[in-house]
């Protein structure tokens, strides 16, 4: 089933009540895809993630991850939330976040070795692999964001989705986080939400602009200008449907 | 000395010490998902839902006349501590049932609970002949009156909540660290969160018998809140807790024996005590480091 796309949206709607959020979106993401998802805050981004992993419900329409129900494929996905509310007071190594990629429903006990080695090399793949035994809370940002990847790889997924993986990277690491993303896109699907816009350009295959609805563009049409205007364009329209915005913001 | 020399000598000394190691290893397991998943609170609501529990049983018992099965004794009078357990697993799956629907203000519940729980246990207490004053030692603890044939109910509760929270450690860890998480990597996170608190409520039974429904949640807290500056993961802030209340209950048995203090409000100052002075030592530790 090489052909069935690992995401596919048909006339797909969500509303909160009295606020629509997305409405009428038709996406297509074949697999091998490395697509950006781009657009301003409240334009319904992190919306389209959640109907992906099932979190949600459309309204209406339908969204189909690997051709089925999206909370039947969410162990094929590998998730990276933007943020993790976490307690910094919460006692939990760098090992145990990522060990939490491993974990299934009613498996008893300790996890096994080939578990703790699978988390090793995911922690390795993010260049962390010195950090195992150090508290979660004690990294910076930028880090704890590469933990939560490894913990995404970690889920041994076909398909990868990161929302604002590059957002508290310093340059240097940004680079390499390209390159990670890159080579891993060799054998997964990525999906990730970015705002960063040097980064769309450079290195993904393809963008879709979500604003209440989605477009989609190959990556080699969209230069920076073109991008900016899009987004003045949105912002535009953003401030025309203030309701509308600010209602996409609950959805975080 | 002199309470190492009566604990050799005093049945009921032993099997007060050995309550209080008993409960302590529940205490620690349990205590710290209770303390990181910050349901303090919670533990609070069904640790006094548990006097209703216990007069609701009293009442059956002395009034109607209800029976349960000992395995070593057979038909006896309904015991306080089955009506407990009864209590509090109803109003952990109250609680839980209202917190996962979302309908009503959690913490109204809560609190509406943990009142009416304790009324419906003093109406039921008045309504019964004769004086309960074994009863109302329940309020503050009642440690030393812990019988030899009360031990088992404890010893059964203890395997079942310590077996069933290490067990589905790496569960119950995911849905008090990332919920969300869990439930992508297909984890059941609304069972696991009515085992929590059913678990919490068991543990809340067992420490009742130690330090009494008022006192429960210092207990349930406060080693874990100690061990929680030297712990870098949730399995050895549950040894270094369970540890601690060890400690603690057998600190605070020793220190009330001489003078004749309660022994649950004993225990209880000592951990408040030991908590506080953790507290100022971090601070100035971390003082010192900076200077």
């Amino acid at each position: 089933m090489a052909d069935t796309p690992v995401i596919e949206a048909r006339g797909l709607s969500f509303s909160y009540p009295l606020t629509p959020v997305l409405t009428d979106v038709d996406v297509t993401i074949p697999r091998g895809d490395f697509v950006c998802i781009v657009g301003p805050n409240g334009g319904g981004k992190t919306t389209l993630l959640r109907l992906v992993l099932g979190l949600l419900t459309p309204t209406a329409g339908t969204i189909r991850v690997f051709g089925r129900p999206p909370a039947e494929v969410r162990r094929r996905i590998g998730y990276m939330p933007q943020h993790v509310l976490f307690d910094p007071q919460f006692p939990v190594r760098v090992r145990d976040v990522v060990l939490m990629g491993r974990l299934r429903n009613w498996k008893l006990g300790p996890f096994g070795r080939a578990d703790r080695a699978r988390v090793l090399a995911a922690l390795a793949e993010v260049g962390l692999a010195d950090y195992a035994g150090r508290p979660f809370a004690a990294l910076s940002g930028g880090q704890r964001q590469r933990v939560l990847i490894a913990r995404a790889l970690a889920c041994d997924p076909e398909l990868l989705l990161l929302d604002e993986p590059t957002a508290n990277l310093d340059p240097l690491v940004q680079d390499e986080m390209t390159e990670l993303l890159r080579a891993l896109n060799a054998r997964l699907t990525i999906v990730i939400v970015s705002h960063d816009v040097g980064f769309v350009a450079r290195h993904v295959k393809n963008v879709i602009c979500v604003n209440r609805t989605a477009v989609r563009h190959a990556a080699h049409e969209i230069t920076g200008d073109s991008i900016r205007e899009l987004y003045g364009h949105d912002v535009r329209l953003v401030s025309h449907a203030h309701g509308h915005a600010e209602g996409g913001a609950h959805s975080r | 000395m002199e309470f190492i020399e009566a604990v050799r000598q005093q049945p009921f000394l032993q099997t007060a010490l050995l309550t209080g190691v008993l409960s302590s290893v529940a205490c620690g397991v349990v205590g710290s998902y209770v303390v990181v998943r910050r349901i303090t609170y919670i533990a609070g609501g069904i640790a006094h839902c548990v006097l209703g529990g216990l007069g609701a049983a009293r009442y059956l018992a002395v009034e109607h006349g209800w029976r349960y099965y000992h395995p070593l004794h057979g038909w006896e009078p309904l015991h306080p501590l089955i009506g407990a357990v009864v209590a509090a697993l109803l109003a952990a799956v109250i609680i839980a049932v209202v917190s996962l629907r979302g309908r009503q203000r959690e913490d109204t519940v809560i609190g509406a609970l943990w009142a009416i729980g304790m009324a419906t246990g003093v109406l039921f207490i008045s309504k019964t002949s004769g004086y309960q004053v074994d009863l109302m030692s329940y309020l503050f603890g009642s440690v030393l009156m812990v019988g030899r044939d009360d031990l088992w109910l404890l010893v059964g509760l203890d395997i079942i909540v310590v077996g069933v929270g290490l067990l589905f450690y790496n569960q119950l860890m995911a849905v008090c660290f990332d919920e969300e998480f869990a439930r992508l990597r297909g984890v059941r996170v609304e069972v696991f969160y009515v085992l929590l608190l059913c678990l919490t409520a068991l543990t809340v039974v067992l420490l009742v018998s130690v330090v009494g429904i008022v006192l429960v949640i210092a207990l349930l807290t406060l080693p874990v809140a100690v061990a929680g500056h030297f712990c870098r993961s949730l399995w050895q802030l549950m040894v270094a807790a369970a540890l601690l209340s060890m400690l603690l209950t057998t600190g605070g048995l020793a220190l009330s024996y001489g003078p004749d203090l309660p022994a649950g409000a004993t225990t209880i100052v000592l951990a408040g005590t030991l908590y506080v002075l953790t507290v100022i030592g971090t601070r100035l530790r971390a003082r010192v480091r900076a200077a």
